[in-house]
């Protein structure tokens, strides 16, 4: 028993201030390398096609990869597509706005989240009778309209929110963009995460630590529609 | 002889048994506040929610304990004229049970891990605004809790051995099979750390093992205990010498001629019949069967509702061997 003590205060007085290491060693690969970044496009998150590229996570990966000095290989594709890929590792990244409550969060490594996106409803009947009986407009497909119907609201679909009528269901920075006022109440917030390859430990630890120390520009760059 | 009167721990035992009952309650309360703090930190290891599983069943048992010895010594009834002595032991089989049948599940799956080759991310959380890898805490935690283990198992093993008490016994054995499932899933962690991805689900796998080797252990005492297995010695298969005992010294009493005897353990005390040839020429003879029944029970403070009955003529003095 006391050898094992021995033995572990050893591993750990050696190794222990370098842990966690990669698997697969993708964080020295990425270093003066080449960064393989999976993109779903979601505005505001990831907008534009190759070429053109633009929004806040493609912001942020391009800032990332200036400080590993890495150079970005862009990845256009599907959800499961991109994320099956990089279960398998031959991907590094994927970015597009992933919600922290993705099914998806079991079968790869989800980062700490950057941002919580708050889904609010503006403006408030000033009754203080809540949301209860009151229709309110979400964009069509939202998950918006699960949390409005528990509310006791009747969400109504509309293809496009500025054109709405009344109160309407949508994120902070999507009310901001369209000019409603101020007063709005909060009807469900979802953390904004990245996804990396499971198992590569100090490339996950490197990415959510270099989030914690930039995500706080997240919100100056939704106020910029991402651009 | 009267039928209603309940199994009583000698005087002797009574501190040692208000300390169990004190030492069970300090069981769960640390390793209720131990389950909170591995699942706060579980993340996605598979070590980590193996040795979590172990930590919530061995809440399991002091809790058992507790429950039984609030039943064990009523007093029989019209509905349970035999009392409610085998209360520990039903308790146990339901937990053993349960405990085989999650420790096999939790095999299954960290066994599937590895054949899938399921890589666990384990990334960085916050706590009083420092940033660090999540292994640390989680290694902190299973070092705290492997220490309430052990600590809790040194309380009860002497005190299981005092009181003749085989649950207890086994609750310290769980604590010990507890702590070395921790330390195994803190070298887990370690691995991931390293980088050896398969060392999280190996970990597991092995305290799975542990978990089931652990219930397999506990079902067969307890249904031994159930199909009314002679008395056995603490902790091992041989039996104890007790019904040899207790025969000799009914075959010494100068009245009797030939005497048998059959003894079972029910929960923590022994019951069974003594079975006596008189002698011809026996004068009162339900006077001396008073007087041999109260002088075998006091062989051990174990036997309780000892019942000699006397007999014509007896075939054989022991059951054979197997």
């Amino acid at each position: 028993m006391n050898e094992l003590i021995a033995a572990g205060l050893l591993l750990l007085a050696c190794g222990g201030c370098h842990l966690p290491r990669d698997g697969d060693h993708t964080l020295e690969r990425v270093q003066h390398g080449r960064l393989r970044v999976g993109l779903i496009r979601n505005p505001p998150w990831v907008i534009g096609s190759t070429g053109d590229l633009g929004g806040v996570d493609v912001q942020l990966v391009e800032a990332m990869a200036a400080e590993l000095n890495a150079d970005v290989a862009w990845i256009p594709g599907s959800e499961s597509e991109l994320l099956t890929s990089l279960h398998s590792r031959e991907l590094d990244l994927v970015i597009g706005g992933l919600s922290g409550e993705s099914p998806w969060k079991t079968r790869v490594a989800f980062t700490r989240h950057y941002y919580l996106d708050s889904t609010l409803v503006s403006p408030t009947s000033s009754d203080g009778s809540g949301l209860s009986g009151d229709s309110v407009a979400f964009r069509a497909g939202d998950p918006a309209a699960i949390y409005l119907r528990k509310r006791g609201a009747i969400p109504v679909p509309v293809d496009d929110l500025a054109g709405a009528q009344g109160p309407i269901a949508a994120p902070a920075w999507k009310l901001a963009a369209l000019s409603r006022p101020g007063e709005a109440a909060l009807l469900h917030t979802e953390q904004r995460v990245m996804a990396v390859a499971p198992g590569e430990n100090a490339w996950l630890n490197w990415v959510e630590q270099w989030l914690a120390r930039h995500g706080s520009s997240v919100p100056a760059m939704l106020r910029a529609g991402g651009k | 002889m009267t039928i209603g009167r309940s199994f009583e721990l000698p005087e002797q035992f009574a501190p040692d048994r208000a300390r169990a009952k004190r030492v069970a309650w300090l069981s769960i309360a640390l390793l209720t506040l131990g389950s909170i703090a591995l699942l706060l930190t579980m993340g996605q290891s598979e070590a980590m929610k193996t040795a979590w599983v172990t930590e919530v069943l061995s809440i399991l048992p002091p809790a058992a304990f507790l429950i039984a010895t609030g039943y064990e010594f009523n007093q029989p009834t019209e509905r349970f004229p035999f009392g409610y002595l085998r209360a520990i032991s039903i308790s146990y089989l339901v937990a053993a049970a349960s405990l085989s049948l999650i420790g096999l599940w939790l095999l299954v799956d960290a066994v599937m891990k590895l054949v899938k080759q399921e890589r666990p991310p384990v990334g960085t959380m916050v706590l009083f605004g420092h940033q660090f890898w999540a292994g640390w805490a989680m290694i902190g935690v299973l070092a705290a809790s492997m220490l309430v283990g052990m600590v809790l198992g040194r309380l009860k093993k002497p005190l299981a051995e005092r009181l003749h008490d085989k649950a207890l016994k086994a609750e310290a054995e769980m604590n010990r099979d507890e702590w070395i499932s921790e330390a195994a899933a803190i070298g887990g962690i370690l691995l991931i750390g390293f980088g050896f991805w398969w060392g999280d689900a190996a970990a597991a796998a092995f305290i799975s093992l542990e978990i089931v080797r652990d219930g397999w252990h506990n079902i067969r005492q307890v249904v031994g205990d159930l199909m009314d297995e002679a008395p056995t010695v603490m902790d091992c298969r041989d039996l104890e010498p007790l019904t040899r005992k207790v025969r000799e010294s009914a075959q010494q009493l100068p009245w009797v001629e030939r005497a048998a005897v059959r003894l079972r353990e029910q929960g923590r005390a022994l019951t069974g019949e003594v079975f006596v040839v008189p002698r011809a020429a026996t004068q009162n003879l339900t006077l001396q069967l008073e007087a041999a029944t109260t002088d075998l029970s006091n062989l051990d403070w174990r036997l309780y509702g000892l019942v000699v009955v006397p007999v014509a003529r007896l075939e054989s003095e022991t059951p054979p061997r197997t």
